[in-house]
This record gives C-alpha cells, structure tokens and sequence, in this order.
C-alpha cells in the first residue's frame, strides 16, 4: 500500500485555510460529523476482527518494523504488540466526547475533518484528516478498513511534519470474527477519582489552571512519587504529572520526544520547596509549557 | 627509586594536578608541578583526561575530535615561540559560572531521593545518550527511502527512538526517564481510548511492559 | 581562596601568569584545558575539520604572543575565545567564503553545549568512541562511593569551592581535597583504559 499523504496534507490544509479563513470555525458541517462517526465506530466497534499485520513505525530518528496483533495471541517466538480492546470502555471521557458530545459538533469543535474515499486494490478505503484548528495540538491522518474497523495507517503531524507514522502492512485476517476478547489497559498509578479519601499528603495541591479549549480531565491518579491528571479532547490526550521530590533540585526544564508522544520535565520551586513537573502527551512542546506554567499550587504545598 | 616510591611519587603530582584544576594551589607547587611535567609527560596526559571528565561530568559533552591541538601548539611554539612581555596587573573578575547539567551527577546536591524504579541503571542511562541535535528533527510526510528495520524477534523491547532536543542536558534527561516512567500509564489513562493515539499508545504500552519485563 | 564557587577564572590565574613569563608548560597545560571549547566556537565558522584545527591551533599560537597584552579584564577563556573568533573570521575572509549571518554572543559561545560541535568533526568512529567515553564516565562517576561521588560532583557540576564542599559535607577541607583527588583517580582509570584503547564496551 502507498499513499502519497505529504502532497494531500499540504492540499488539505491549504483548503482549509482558504475555505474557513484564519479564525477557527465556531460550527461543523456535515464532513464534520461524517468523519466523526467513522471514527466513533472504529473505536467503538463490538466486533472486532481478528488480525496480524507487519506495522512499519516510522519516526523522525528512524524506522522499525514490529508485528501488530488483534485477538490473536501471542506465538511466543516473535514479539507482538496487542491492540487494546475498547468495545466495553463505556466510561471513558475521550470515547464519551466522540459518541455523545454535550456539544453538537463534539470533537470537531477543535478539529477540522477531512475525509475521501480511496481505492485501495479491489478494496475502499477511508482517509480521515484531522486539522487542528489552534496551535495547542497536533493533527492527525487515519486509513481506514471500515470493513473491519481497522485502523490501517496512523500519522500524526505537526504542521506539514509528521511526528509519527504507523502503517501496517503484511495484514493477515482471520478466518472467522469471534467475539473479541476484554483486555482493559492496565495503569501504572492508582485511581484515585476522590482525592478527598486520601491522606494529607496524597490530596492533591494543585490544579490545571490552563488547558487548549476542548480539554477535560480523564482521570486522576497517583503513586508513591506523584499525582497525575489526565485530559482528552477527544482526539488529543496528555497526563501532567508532579512530584515532590525530597531535597532541593536545581531549577530547569527539558524535553524529549518519541515519535508522537512528548515529555516535558521542568523543575520549580514553589513556597520555596522544589517539585518536579512532567508532561506526557500528544501535543507540541509550547502546549506543554504552558500547561506547566497554568499549574495553580496550592499555598500549603507540601 | 623503588617502583613502589615512583607510584608514589606520582600520584603525589597527581593530587597537585587535581589541586590545579580547582585552584587550590600555591605558586611553590605550581612551580614544582610544572618541573615535574617536563620530566614526566604522563602527567599532561592526565591533566588532559582529568578535563574530558570534567567536561563529561559537567554535561558540556567530551569528543575525541581537537585532542592533538595541544601537541601542535606546543611544538610548534618550542620551535618558534617568542616570551610574552608582561604588562599590567591581573583583575579578578567573577564570572557567572556557565550552568551545564551531568546525568552523572543528578540528584548528589543535596541529596534527592528516588525510588529504585524511577532511577534508570546507569547502562541503560548511558546507553541512551544520542547525539543531540539544535533544532526539532522532523520527518517530511512523504519519507521516500526510510529503511525497515527488522522486527528484531525474541527480543523484549520495542524501540521508538527517543529524538533529544537538548533545552538542558540533566533535565533533558529527566525528561526521558519520565517518558519511560510514566508513558505506560499515560497510555492507558490516555493514549489509548482516542482512535487518533491508538496506535501511539499501543506501542507505549508495549515498551512500558517490556521495560517492566 | 574564598567561598562560593570556582571559576575558571580563578582556577588558571596562575597558570596565565606563569604562561605570560613565558612557561611554554603553564601554556601548554591552558591549551590542553581549553583546546575543545576553542575548536567548538572555530567550528561554528569553519567548516572543514582539518582547517577548523589549523585555526585552532593558529589562534593559541597568536594568543601565546599577545600574552603580554592581557590584563585580566576578562577570564582568559573569554579572551582565548575573542582572538579564536577573530582568526576564524579573518581565515574566511582570505579564503572568499562568507562569514555566517549571525555572530555568536560570548556568553552564548560559553554556555553552548561544545560537544555538540565537535561530534560533527568525528568520524565514524571516533563518534562511537566518544559515546562510549561518555558512557564509561557516566558508568564510573555513578559507581564511586556516595562521599567522593558527592565531593567529585560538587566541585564539577556545581563548581563548588573546597570551602563550601567542606561545609555541605561536613568535613575537614583536607578531606575534601583528598576525596575529590580519589574520586578523579578512580574516574581517571577508566578513561585512561578506554583512550589507551584498552578496554571493550560490548554490553
């Protein structure tokens, strides 16, 4: 399979550049909420058909080659990644603000859509290409089997740059749909949607003062070291964490990005004791800076 | 002189070699110092390293590149070198310290404590450590000519190269411990329940576990 | 020697008044101090490796002769890095190439990460040797014991003088001295291994 995204994308954003102007659209249209549903059944699709496929990562600092898997377990002689099953995950804000916005544009209050059919050898295939409509997250471009609710290739970018790109290739299917089997990612940090509960030290001693337009809180959680806060627009996610480290540190801040997913570190002194803060997420590095300085402490920071 | 004693001896102009570097010598030893140089060249050796390591310490970065400068330059000036003439009188001058960051060094001031899981073995730490670049690497969308990598089979780790954009080196490292702590949960909080970060969270949640493993 | 930190301004005045009675050795022990950095603001210029040394050299040599000339204004380096960018500017201008757009502040010049420079200059396999350079540094600064370990970092990272080193740890300023000398050696073995070329990283 080939495509030749780079030309479609600069097209793409021309056109939307042209055709809406420079301010972001305060309403949607019907390409809008056409893209949306595509992408509303991806995620949410109670059956899922079984597949392999040889996926080609390509980043800024090189290529690799993995296999991708869904409801095939794993042969144990070649490494796999296992896509997560999301057909049961009801709850789950970003799934919530794709199916049923409070908004009637929902997502595509933030994002311009694009979407085409492509041939794909005797097959179609759906391009859907999400444009952000301000500077604080990136775009998006799926392939899409709607067939079989998979997602063929994945690019996100930045500008006319592409972060990352996932394209499977090789796509090997099953024989037969069976029902898909439940696998709930597991967190690494405690849930913890009451902070009240918490022990003094645990409740939380600060809030997201600033987000982009979109972005509502996921999830909070926290672990011996830190307490996280998710947010999702719908399309876009990022995780701040904070920690409190024992001692003083010295004040600074770096980066560093694979493929899509940016980290952002910066160390602060705050009532005069220091806390390191990190940003995890799909989003540019400006975002995550300012994410970091909208941070409001508490005064009784511990 | 025994072998025992020239050991001696020369870690003795050793410690004045590392007195030097800090400016924790007098003159009369200065003096010594440098007589002794002369008659054991090993000692410039040293003092040349004790700086790559400082350097390397320091998080300026070493480089093999430029080693043979000092040997020109002094040759060059035993055959033609000409004895500066003196004028005025030295000025101290305090000068901001240029602030550079050393992986080696995190968390010694004053003493910060990680748990064990959060702080990366130093193989791995220094395996990471890539050639930084000024600005943000990008990848044109049309990328003609990137080679596949095989998928290295049996192998616990997926690799997505971490491209460091250097705002300072500690915290830059900082920042890749990070993403290798946290990127997992992110994932799983995050990443992965937006169509558009599927398969960016996939693959983090993949690395998360494999690095767990 | 007073408090707070040590600058390189303090640390090399004897060895710039030795060089400037001309001590070709004080000289040659600043040359091997700095000749990184000044291959790193040359390179900015001039892009050939082999010429961008030429220069470098050419610059001590004229730094050399116009050591009567320095009043200790300014640190030495800064003064080493002015004629460095003269001569690198001046090196362009004979050979019709034009100089970059942009003319480096000293104090960028002073903060820039020289390193970086310099890998451009690496060959392929010098590159792979300074990483694992880096690597065994890193490996042998984190070994060492915790009090000569925070001594070594303390005097290096932060630039700390003996005196506050003394204080923070607790110490007498001899035990200072002798534990970052440790520290140094014990560092300086694994460098020594892998420069002399003795030593395999395969991990």
């Amino acid at each position: 399979m080939s495509f030749n995204p780079a030309f479609r994308i600069v097209l793409i954003i021309l056109v939307a550049v042209l055709g809406t102007g420079a301010s972001a659209e305060p309403s949607c249209n019907d390409e809008d909420l056409r893209a949306l549903s595509v992408l509303r059944k991806v995620l949410q699709s109670d059956h899922s058909t079984r597949f392999a496929a040889r996926a080609l990562v390509q980043t800024a600092v090189g290529s690799q080659q993995i296999v991708v898997t869904r409801g095939r377990p794993d042969t144990g002689t070649t490494y796999s990644v296992e896509i997560p099953d999301h057909s049961s995950d009801c709850d789950n804000l970003s799934h919530s603000l794709l199916a049923s916005p409070s908004h009637a544009c929902g997502v595509a209050q933030w994002y311009k859509f694009r979407m085409e059919q492509q041939a794909l050898g005797a097959d179609t295939v759906t391009v859907i290409t999400a444009l952000p409509k301000d500077v604080y997250r990136h775009g998006y471009q799926l392939v899409i089997d709607e067939k079989n609710d998979i997602v063929l290739r994945s690019t996100t970018f930045n500008g006319t740059n592409a972060l990352e790109n996932v394209e499977l290739r090789a796509l090997s299917l099953a024989a037969e749909d069976v029902p898909s089997q439940v696998s709930t990612p597991e967190r690494m940090l405690r849930n913890t949607g009451n902070l009240a509960e918490d022990s003094p030290r645990g409740q939380a001693d600060w809030r997201l003062g600033w987000a982009p337009a979109g972005f509502q809180q996921a999830s909070v959680d926290r672990s011996e070291i830190a307490q996280a806060q998710t947010y999702t627009d719908g399309l876009s996610t990022f995780s701040i964490f904070v920690e409190h480290p024992k001692g003083e540190i010295r004040i600074g801040e770096g980066m560093v990005n694979r493929g899509a997913t940016l980290a952002y570190t910066r160390g602060l002194r705050v009532n005069q004791k220091s806390i390191l803060v990190s940003v995890v997420g799909e989003i540019p590095i400006n975002t995550a800076r300012m994410l970091v300085e909208g941070v409001e402490w508490d005064n009784n920071v511990q | 002189m025994t072998n025992r004693q020239d050991a001696m001896k020369n870690a003795e102009y050793e410690v004045l070699l590392s007195r030097l570097m800090d400016g924790d010598l007098d003159e009369f030893s200065t003096q010594r110092l440098l007589k002794q140089i002369e008659v054991q060249p090993s000692l410039r050796t040293t003092w040349q390293r004790y700086h790559i390591s400082r350097q390397a310490i320091s998080g300026s970065g070493v480089s093999f590149a430029g080693l043979s400068i000092a040997d020109r330059v002094r040759e060059e000036l035993e055959q033609h070198g000409s004895v500066p003439v003196r004028r005025g009188f030295w000025l101290q001058q305090i000068r901001p310290f240029a602030v550079a960051a050393s992986v080696a060094c995190f968390g010694v001031l004053v003493g910060i404590q990680w748990q064990q899981q959060t702080v990366q073995p130093v193989t791995s730490v220094a395996a990471s450590a890539v050639p930084t670049v000024r600005s943000m690497p990008v990848m044109p969308i049309d990328a003609a000519g990137l080679q596949a990598i095989p998928a290295s089979f049996g192998q616990s780790q997926v690799l997505r190269s971490p491209a460091p954009v250097p705002i300072e080196g500690l915290y830059q490292e900082l920042a890749r411990q990070r993403l290798e702590l946290y990127s997992g949960h992110h994932a799983a909080a995050g990443a992965l329940h937006t169509p558009a970060t599927l398969m960016t969270g996939t693959l983090a949640k993949a690395e998360a576990e494999a690095v767990k493993r | 020697m007073s408090g707070g930190s040590v600058t390189d301004e303090e640390a090399d005045r004897l060895l710039v008044e030795r060089a400037q009675k001309g001590d070709l050795r004080a000289f040659d022990l600043l040359v091997l101090k700095y000749q990184h950095r000044v291959l790193s603001v040359i390179r900015r210029f001039v892009k050939d490796a082999d010429e961008a040394q030429d220069v470098a050299q050419e610059s001590f040599i004229k730094a050399f002769n116009a050591l009567g000339q320095f009043r200790g204004d300014s640190a030495f380096y800064t003064w080493i890095f002015r004629i460095a960018t003269n001569t690198a500017k001046n090196h362009l201008v004979a050979r019709a190439r034009r100089t970059p757009v942009v003319d480096i502040d000293i104090d960028d010049a002073v903060l820039q990460d020289e390193g970086e420079q310099l890998r451009d200059l690496e060959t392929p396999e010098e590159a792979i040797a300074t990483q694992e350079l880096e690597q065994v540094i890193t490996r042998a600064v984190a070994s060492l014991p915790d009090e000569l370990r925070t001594a070594l970092c303390l005097r290096e990272f932060d630039g700390l003088s003996y005196e506050d080193i003394a204080a923070i740890m607790d110490c007498p300023i001899g035990t200072v001295r002798s534990r970052i000398f440790r520290g140094r050696e014990t560092v300086d073995r694994e460098v020594a291994a892998v420069m002399n070329g003795e030593t395999s990283f395969a991990q």
